[in-house]
């Protein structure tokens, strides 16, 4: 039964974040296209097809994360998208990169990339690998639902809110140190 | 009791989102507090030159193949504003709607010169993206070394005289406007304004 839960509240957090990620370069693919080009890591001519590319492959991820018969493959379809993130920011991070925006931010906010956001990847792909060991069976009801959207809806703010304070976290260095 | 313990759960689950919402939009105010507690004028952090300095000469290439001459008296009695951006830098991207409205505003007296260095291409791709086509843009690194610019983007204000008039760190439309509000003023930074205010008023 806890195994269910668990199961059931990742998949759908994963889901929400990657159908989040989605709308948010969907809404301004002009900036993500910028954002990739940014990190120098494609061709120039390949930039805004892979761009259209990342935000349709995020949105078929999410929406397939929800249901259990596709669920185990697009948990490890996420897990692979998200090492790929992870690699991208890896390699400008070790080109000293440091002022580069890592374009991941669901609110829109500007967070340079850095060892948190490495750090968050490695746990989105460690959930992403736990959902695609598949759907433990176990009945559940009405109110183990509940409890499912409960913590995936808390999850998600977490996430937000984490996400948020890395933000803040690099308008304040630039605050408090200006040279 | 199982109802009870029904109810009281759901309601749990109710009052943890709430207050995670709550949470999260005075996070954001946070984040929005720290924006605006950032000095009103541009950081002035130049070891370099200095308000009143004479600006640098120098002839600089710019993006479409010319050369432009940064410096010296203007023969039209025009300023020059210099911004001096890079690609990859986030901040600069927020600046530029500023930068087109501080041309427009401005024309009557100054000139907007965009500048930075590096790859021509990345610039090239960055003016095309942004819609900086229509402005002056010069690369080069020595510009920026003898300007004594460290931290981007960074706007550096040269009067008619080709004197520097005033100069810092430009992080958002206030910062950009105190570079024009000090040349009016004839002082070398809205810092140095409010600090000859508090002087002129702890002497009365």
């Amino acid at each position: 039964m806890l195994e269910a839960i668990l199961n059931h509240t990742a998949a759908l957090f994963l889901g929400f974040l990657l159908l989040g990620s989605a709308l948010h370069k969907s809404i301004d693919l002009h900036a993500f296209r910028a954002v990739l080009e940014q990190y120098a890591l494609l061709p120039s001519w390949s930039v805004p097809g892979v761009a259209a590319g990342l935000a349709f492959t995020e949105f078929a991820l999410g929406v397939a994360l929800i249901p259990a018969a596709s669920r185990a493959a697009a948990a490890q379809g996420a897990a692979i998208l998200l090492g790929t993130y992870l690699a991208a920011m890896g390699v400008n991070l070790v080109r000293g990169r440091r002022e580069l925006d890592c374009g991941c931010s669901l609110m829109r906010t500007e967070q340079p990339i850095g060892a948190w956001h490495l750090l968050r990847n490695v746990i989105l792909i460690g959930i992403a690998w736990a959902v695609s060991a598949g759907v433990p069976v176990a009945a559940l009801d009405w109110f183990g639902w509940i409890v499912i959207a409960g913590a995936a809806v808390s999850l998600s703010l977490f996430y937000v809110v984490v996400e948020q304070l890395l933000a803040n976290r690099s308008i304040l260095k630039r605050l408090v140190s200006p040279s | 009791m199982t109802e009870m313990l029904i109810i009281s759960n759901v309601l749990l689950w109710c009052a943890v989102i709430v207050m995670g919402v709550v949470i999260f939009a005075l996070v954001r105010q946070i984040g929005i507090l720290y924006e605006r507690v950032a000095p009103a004028g541009a950081l002035m952090l130049n070891r370099t030159l200095h308000p009143g300095d004479p600006a640098p000469e120098l002839d600089v290439p710019t993006l479409d193949g010319g050369t432009r001459h940064i410096g010296g008296v203007s023969d039209a009695g025009r300023a020059t504003l210099l911004f001096f951006l890079s690609p990859d830098c986030p901040v600069c991207k927020s600046l530029f709607p500023v930068l087109r409205s501080a041309r427009r505003d401005e024309k009557r007296w100054l000139d907007v010169v965009l500048a930075g260095d590096g790859d021509p291409d990345e610039h090239r791709s960055l003016a095309q993206r942004a819609g900086l086509e229509t402005f002056e843009y010069v690369l080069s690194e020595l510009l920026g070394r003898s300007y004594g610019v460290g931290k981007l983007p960074y706007g550096i204000l040269i009067d008619e005289s080709g004197h520097i008039s005033a100069l810092g760190i430009i992080n958002s439309r206030e910062h950009l406007e105190s570079l024009f509000e000090a040349r009016e003023r004839g002082v070398a930074s809205i810092q140095e304004y409010m600090e000859s205010r508090r002087a002129a008023g702890e002497a009365d």
